[in-house]
């Protein structure tokens, strides 16, 4: 898949940025955008571009969760893990998950729409317990509100 | 107003004044005064990592990092507080949870900050419950190195090394927290001019030594100063060896060379063909006795036959057809005391004009601007500042010396190149006349000569090396000499009395 950046794209985020280095993340972001996931030969790519050891990128690739190493499902499910999370019934959340979707976590649907993970603290105790799904956070998360964003998944990106 | 003033600080009692922009940890070294660290060293940059430098500064409410905190006037730091050790305590409580704690079969034992740490400020009674993380053991990174990740400690030493002073980033930190692990890029195989000096930077027995390896339990081993032999930089090594292995003919053997800091000559560090190099001091090919040829065959001889029969020949050469029939060739392997030595000899007493100080660098050879010089060599000024060179080179005289013109040739010293890449080619030395070799090692001349007297390594003798920048520096013998094997001067001394001249007042 597709995973360079245009000419434009290069400069935009160049020109934010004293030093070519810090615009590591942003390149990284623009590649997982593109491609759903950094590959070996996009952090080859990345490391050309920044001018740095390719060793280097994957520190940072395998540093952020958020960044994956392999293709995965067109939604990504999280859940949150952390103290006021579990309490207030995360593990539950998990094991419906688990249940509906068939695949335990790091796994990928076989029809490729989800992949199921689980996260440190998302900054939402308040409403524990908290799912992220894609870029939105569902908190308090019931299992009712899962099922629904999950239907509606299935019919938009199916 | 005063950002140039020195400032004065107090550690545990005793005050120093600083360089501006120093740290707490370097003003406790100058001090002599010993902070806990895994992370920190002086020639690597700063990152406070580790947490195992914390002091108590007075005035500050919580603990600091020794090696991140700027020393300022005034400062009053404690380093062995009930509060300081407690916090070293928990710091290597952490370290411990998944680690193996398998000193008994680990190469680093006796030499591990882990291992000197706990044994000073640990728990001794783990409180950890759970099951143990398992991770890679005995993986190998490279040629050289090999990687026990189990008894990492993540303090990036040897990241940094790579990033900061070989200049290519060979080695990462991937994944994050508990899962946190060093390694290679993915597929990539460590190899570096100077991999070995990630060993003697690892605090813990996470990199060890595929050479060194299970060789010797380090508390067997003595430790001499030398200096390196196998380029013209002379880097500054300690030499770990045992007098009594039982293993070899000496029952001495050499086990490991390691950089000794030297700001002047090699900072920190040393490569990895001077590292390995020590293989070359017991090896197999050294010469343990004199040899003399009797027909088709070489035998041993003692050293007073020795002696006697060399001096003859060079006798018969002299009288029957003058000096200008024997050749010299000193490789600049010798110390400078050897080279005036042969000088005296040879050219002030016995009249040798054809005399040539060994071959020229190699101009393929490799080379950087970190540590390795071309010359592999490490005495190249020594000899001419000893007035060796300058006279023939040495093609010229192996020329003369193939077409019969030179009747004798003496030959001091070793191909040093040769002994550590046995690729190399060697130059031609089959001619009718009398070969002498004086040599530490077995090499394919041999089979031409018709004497080798065997001589020390640089290790086994004092003497003074002078290298590339005219830096003289002067060593003592570091272990007993190799078989009957004498050192290169007092040879050169037998034969000039056997020969009837005084050398010593020359």
């Amino acid at each position: 898949m597709e995973y360079k950046l245009t000419e434009k794209e290069i400069d935009s985020i160049f020109a934010r940025y004293p030093d070519k280095k810090a615009a590591l993340l942003p390149i990284l972001r623009v590649i997982q955008t593109k491609a759903g996931y950094i590959s070996p030969e996009a952090e080859k790519y990345a490391a050309e571009l920044i001018v740095v050891q390719p060793a280097r990128v994957h520190e940072v690739v395998t540093f952020y969760s958020w960044f994956r190493e392999k293709p995965e499902g067109k939604n990504l499910i999280l859940v949150c893990e952390s103290i006021s999370c579990s309490l207030l019934g995360s593990e539950e959340i998990l094991g419906h998950l688990k249940k509906t979707l068939g695949i335990d976590v790091g796994e990928t649907t076989p029809d490729k729409l989800f992949t199921l993970g689980t996260v440190e603290c998302l900054a939402h105790c308040d409403a524990s317990p908290s799912v992220m799904i894609n870029d939105e956070i569902l908190a308090p998360a019931t299992i009712e509100a899962i099922e629904r964003v999950i239907e509606e998944k299935r019919r938009n990106t199916g | 107003m005063t950002g140039k003033a020195m400032p004065t600080l107090t550690i545990d009692g005793k005050s120093i004044s600083v360089k501006p922009g120093s740290t707490v940890i370097q003003a406790a070294d100058r001090l002599g005064i010993f902070i806990p660290r895994f992370c920190y060293h002086p020639a690597l940059s700063v990152v406070g990592s580790c947490r195992m430098c914390m002091v108590e500064i007075e005035r500050l409410p919580k603990l600091q990092t020794a090696c991140t905190t700027p020393a300022v006037d005034g400062m009053v730091v404690h380093t062995g507080t009930d509060k300081v050790r407690d916090a070293r305590r928990s710091i290597l409580e952490f370290l411990l949870i998944n680690h193996p704690i398998d000193c008994p079969v680990c190469d680093k034992a006796g030499e591990c900050f882990l291992q000197d740490y706990y044994m000073e400020y640990g728990l001794y009674t783990s409180r950890y419950l759970e099951e143990r993380w398992n991770k890679r053991k005995v993986f190998v990174l490279g040629p050289t190195i090999v990687m026990d990740e189990e008894r990492c400690v993540l303090c990036s030493r040897c990241v940094r090394f790579f990033d900061e002073v070989s200049g290519v980033k060979r080695l990462g930190i991937f994944e994050r927290s508990a899962e946190s692990y060093l390694s290679t890029y993915p597929g990539e195989v460590l190899n570096d001019p100077y991999c070995g000096n990630v060993v003697d930077l690892c605090p813990v027995g996470a990199l060890t030594d595929r050479d060194f390896r299970f060789e010797q339990r380090v508390w067997m081993l003595k430790h001499g100063d030398a200096v390196c032999p196998f380029c013209a930089r002379g880097c500054n090594i300690t030499v770990d060896y045992n007098e009594k292995s039982g293993i070899q003919i000496n029952d001495r053997r050499v086990y490991r060379f390691r950089p000794r800091y030297n700001p002047e000559v090699n900072g920190y560090w040393m490569c990895d063909t001077g590292r390995y190099g020590c293989r070359t001091v017991d090896s197999p090919e050294r010469i343990t006795e004199p040899l003399m040829r009797e027909g088709k065959r070489i035998i041993p001889v003692v050293w007073e036959t020795m002696i006697k029969k060399t001096a003859l020949r060079i006798r018969e050469v002299i009288d029957q057809d003058g000096p200008e029939c024997i050749g010299l060739i000193v490789y600049p392997s010798v110390t400078c005391e050897t080279a005036g030595a042969a000088k005296r000899l040879f050219v002030e007493h016995l009249g040798v004009r054809n005399v040539s100080t060994g071959f020229p660098v190699d101009p393929s050879a490799y080379e950087d601007d970190i540590l390795i010089r071309k010359d592999r060599f490490p005495n190249r000024r020594g000899l001419e500042e000893a007035g060796l060179s300058g006279g023939r080179d040495a093609e010229w005289i192996l020329g003369a010396w193939g077409k019969g013109e030179l009747k004798l040739l003496y030959v001091i010293g070793d191909d040093l190149p040769r002994l550590l890449n046995k690729q190399k080619p060697s130059p031609i030395f089959e001619a009718e006349g009398v070969l002498i070799l004086q040599k530490s090692t077995a090499g394919p001349e041999d089979e031409f000569a018709r004497m080798i007297l065997p001589s020390v390594m640089s290790l086994e003798e004092d003497g003074t090396f002078i290298n590339f920048e005219g830096k003289a520096q002067q060593f003592k013998a570091v272990v007993s000499p190799f078989g009957e094997s004498l050192g290169s001067g007092d040879i050169l001394a037998r034969l000039a009395r056997a020969l009837g001249l005084d050398t010593e007042t020359a």
